[in-house]
């Protein structure tokens, strides 16, 4: 402080500096404005703090990224497919019309039975959340046909596979909301704070699972593969209530990696995931794994699904090319299904 | 606990409290003033020792050793008996201290390579590397000499001695403060005081801003194309390559800055350690704006001691080579960074050269447009031929082995196969730093313009001059864009894992 500054006295001086914060926090919030990330009041744009930087989303009704839905004004309670998933489904980081959801209506839509693909990706949602919350997502968005189901990652841990079962750990969540900590909120629902501050996602939630879960040994192998069997029936059978089979496609995410000399490698236990599998497609769950396409892009065109300009050049959210090779995958694997359908309508 | 964290933040402010109670009324009556500076450096060494020891308890053995051995030798030296003993034990002794923590296990590898024996038969030592070593041994070899030469008294307290090696603000990554700078400060009545806060906050937030809003983004590029260079595209290494010479800077300039703002803001000067390296128009130039911390100690205690330029053109070259060696063995044990000083030598030689075969133009014979034109091309392909070549000499300095460095430089030229994802953070930092560059050098020639002849010379002398961008937090437009900034700062900022890139050496 200058020799005026002292002079002035260090009261005249407090005085300023809650002005400059009063100001600051007023300019702060001009930026923070369109900053309002609950998901209430909708539908509305937002602009919002990814991890991928600051992205504009027009979101639905439901507070879901489905752009498709949005254009053609189709009621969002119904669809033919429901795509369930974590932020990579959401696709806060692709163009709208980029994601794999909107590819696969397009692609779908002029044709004799046209399907229609609703996307409900929430970010911090995996596997084990959709699992928990399944049967109120076949309830809310109503698809006919099929239930498509992300996974990514490693397989998932039993006690995150037992809270799925019995949800007591996600009671206390609204589903259909952002989910913050009651302080968070609190600092959020300040506009400045509200753009500095980093989304508290229920990722809160799976450092309760990962604690609680430790390390799996070979002793719980059998338990693990129970676990995984009582997830796929549960799965199987709210979905035969409900009349729509479900898929479920696998994608390594950050475990899909970079050798030193440019190779491809998979870092995720394959071993386990070939597991995984075999039990859900023994419980009649379609499992879908994009591994092999990935790397097909890869090897042949050096196109990367995962990572962006503007922060993990090769990790982060699935981007546009990533999308579409997924698009591509399920799109395979649904006309697939849909021939078969046919084939089996025209014997009856 | 890194300048970056919140331990370092309860810490400062622990004891700026501590030394703000001696600014209390009782502590500065005049009968009073000699115990409170006692007590004030008192403060100050138990606080650089918790923050050296907050590491690894057993980095304060070795940082009180060196300062028993450098105290004892610069009194002996003083006292002018048996001088010459006491000033080869005053630099052999760190210089020993440096050797066995830092290269013995690396020439133990590199002669059993050499001669193709087993390492485990010759023996390594089992160490870790004291904090700071490399750049307190430096303080405390100059803190000899110079006591010999004559430049700065021998202190008979040893307190001032410990603090002048172990102060905190720059104990991890400098920069190298000579003793005829910093003794005097101590002599000095300097403290915590609003003014110095004032200027010290701001200087800090400039370099945190450096440090986590810039660097640290960069480096989560380089690092991931640096791990797996032939997965990607010729144009996403060279952009990595570019990206890597920035980050560089704004880490190390940006620690350099923060701890400048510490010690400004405790009531002492460190002297500044970068100016604007990246506008250099030639390796020498490079050397007096890059780390010149250190870069003044290789010159003064190195280069000149080994005859400069005084003993004939080519032992001239061999003295730089040797100086330029032994300054990139300064940064690690490694032949990698051997290689880098080699680099470095061999531009300064051949600018050497250069400017020899050049000679000195008349610049009167220059002054018609072309002629300015083509100074003004002339200076600026200058400046990017020097940052090209600077930042193809960082790549063996970041590449883990040499046979990686050399992926990543053939790399640069493959252009047809590999993920192509150009950073966009890389341009856009480069822009800010251009920006800044370029308001400073309209600063200078601002000044230049109404400067007297005298002052013309000082400021050619100079060059153009980097300075913190500081405001006057007394009125409340400037106190509100501060703010804004430091909010800003913590919106922008990366999180991650991300240690100050000199803190290893």
């Amino acid at each position: 402080m200058s020799a005026e500054g002292r002079k002035e006295g260090a009261g005249g001086w407090c005085v300023k500096f809650l002005i400059a914060n009063i100001l600051a926090f007023i300019l702060l919030s001009c930026v923070g404005y369109f900053y309002r990330s609950g998901r209430g009041d909708l539908p509305y744009s937002r602009i919002c703090c990814s991890a991928e930087g600051y992205v504009v989303l027009n979101l639905d009704a439901n507070a879901l990224n489905n752009g498709y839905f949005l254009e053609t004004g189709l009621p969002t309670n119904s669809c033919d497919v429901l795509v369930m998933g974590s932020s990579h489904i959401e696709a806060q980081q692709v163009q709208k019309d980029k994601n794999c959801v909107y590819l696969l209506n397009r692609r779908f839509e002029n044709q004799d039975s046209p399907l229609t693909f609703y996307s409900c990706g929430i970010s911090g949602y995996f596997l084990t959340e959709i699992v928990a919350r399944y049967e109120v997502a076949l309830q809310e968005y109503g698809p006919k046909k099929y239930a498509l189901i992300e996974m990514f990652g490693m397989a998932p841990s039993i006690a995150s596979i037992e809270n799925a079962l019995s949800p007591k750990i996600y009671e206390r969540y609204d589903w259909r909301t952002e989910n913050v900590d009651s302080w968070g909120k609190t600092i959020r629902s300040l506009g400045a704070m509200r753009w500095m501050w980093p989304s508290r996602m229920p990722a809160n939630v799976n450092n309760e699972i990962v604690k609680k879960d430790g390390k799996i040994s070979r002793d719980n192998v059998n338990a693990w593969d129970t676990a995984v069997a009582d997830m796929a029936k549960k799965l199987m059978s709210t979905s035969e209530r409900y009349g729509v089979k479900p898929i479920i496609f696998y994608h390594g995410h950050k475990y899909t990696t970079l050798g030193y000399n440019g190779e491809f490698v998979p870092t995720w236990d394959v071993e386990k995931i070939k597991a995984f599998r075999a039990i859900c497609e023994r419980e009649g769950i379609i499992f879908v794994d994009v591994t092999e396409r990935f790397r097909k892009e890869y090897e042949e065109n050096n196109v990367w699904p995962y990572g962006f300009c503007n922060a993990g050049i090769v990790s982060g959210h699935l981007n546009r090319d990533g999308h579409r090779m997924v698009a591509d995958v399920l799109e395979e694997k649904i006309r697939e299904l849909e021939a078969e359908n046919k084939e089996s309508e025209a014997k009856q | 606990m890194i300048f970056n964290s919140l331990a370092f933040a309860a810490f400062i402010l622990l004891v700026g409290g501590v030394l703000g109670i001696l600014n209390a009324k009782p502590f500065l009556k005049s009968e009073r003033a000699a115990t409170t500076a006692r007590l004030r450096h008192g403060v100050l060494l138990a606080a650089s020792y918790v923050f050296c020891g907050w590491f690894d308890w057993r980095f304060c053995l070795a940082l009180a050793a060196t300062t028993a051995v450098v105290y004892y030798c610069a009194l002996g030296v003083a006292r002018g008996k048996r001088s010459k003993l006491w000033l080869r034990l005053g630099v052999v002794l760190p210089l020993v201290a440096l050797a066995v923590f830092k290269y013995f296990n690396f020439f133990v590898t590199s002669v059993a390579s050499a001669l193709s024996l087993d390492v485990g038969a010759l023996g390594t030592l089992k160490i870790i590397l004291p904090l700071g070593i490399s750049f307190y041994v430096f303080q405390a070899i100059s803190y000899v000499v110079d006591v010999n030469r004559g430049k700065v008294e021998a202190s008979s307290d040893f307190v001032k001695v410990a603090l002048y090696l172990a102060f905190f603000p720059r104990l991890v990554s400098g920069p190298i403060v000579k003793a005829a700078y910093f003794l005097p400060q101590l002599e000095e009545n300097r403290n915590v005081g609003l003014k110095n806060l004032e200027i010290g906050v701001q200087i800090f937030m400039f370099g945190l801003f450096k440090k986590i809003v810039v660097a640290d983004r960069l480096g989560a590029f380089v690092d991931t194309v640096y791990a797996t260079p032939n997965a990607f595209h010729g144009a996403v290494v060279t952009l990595a390559v570019v990206s890597y010479a920035l980050q560089l800077y704004f880490d190390f300039s940006g620690y350099s800055d923060m701890a400048v703002g510490v010690a400004k803001g405790l009531g002492y000067d460190l002297p500044r350690n970068f100016n604007l390296p990246y506008i250099s128009r030639n390796p020498s130039e490079l050397w007096k704006r890059w780390h010149i911390s250190l870069s003044s100690w290789l010159m003064e205690y190195l280069y000149i001691p080994l005859g400069g330029n005084r003993k004939g053109k080519l032992r001239a070259h061999g003295n730089l080579m040797t100086t330029m060696l032994l300054g990139g063995l300064w940064h690690g044990a490694s032949w990698a960074f051997v290689a880098w000083g080699a680099m470095h030598g061999a531009a300064l030689c051949v600018h050497k050269v250069f400017k020899e075969a050049l000679g000195k133009r008349d610049p009167a014979k220059n002054s018609s447009a072309v002629s300015k034109a083509f100074g003004v091309v002339a200076t600026l392909a200058a400046i990017l031929g020097t940052f090209v070549w600077t930042a193809i000499c960082w790549i063996p300095f970041r590449a883990p082995t040499f046979a990686a460095a050399w992926d990543i430089f053939t790399r640069m030229f493959v252009w047809d196969n590999g993920i192509y994802r150009l950073y966009v953070w890389t341009p856009i930092y480069a822009t800010l730093l251009l920006v800044a560059s370029l308001v400073v050098y309209v600063v200078y020639r601002k000044r230049c313009a109404v400067a007297s002849p005298e002052e013309l010379e000082k400021l050619r002398k100079t060059g153009v001059d980097g300075f913190y961008p500081l405001l006057d937090l007394t009125k409340l437009s400037h106190l509100t864009i501060f703010i804004f900034w430091v909010a800003l700062i913590r919106g922008f900022a990366y999180f991650g894992d991300t240690a100050f890139v000199y803190a290893q050496f």
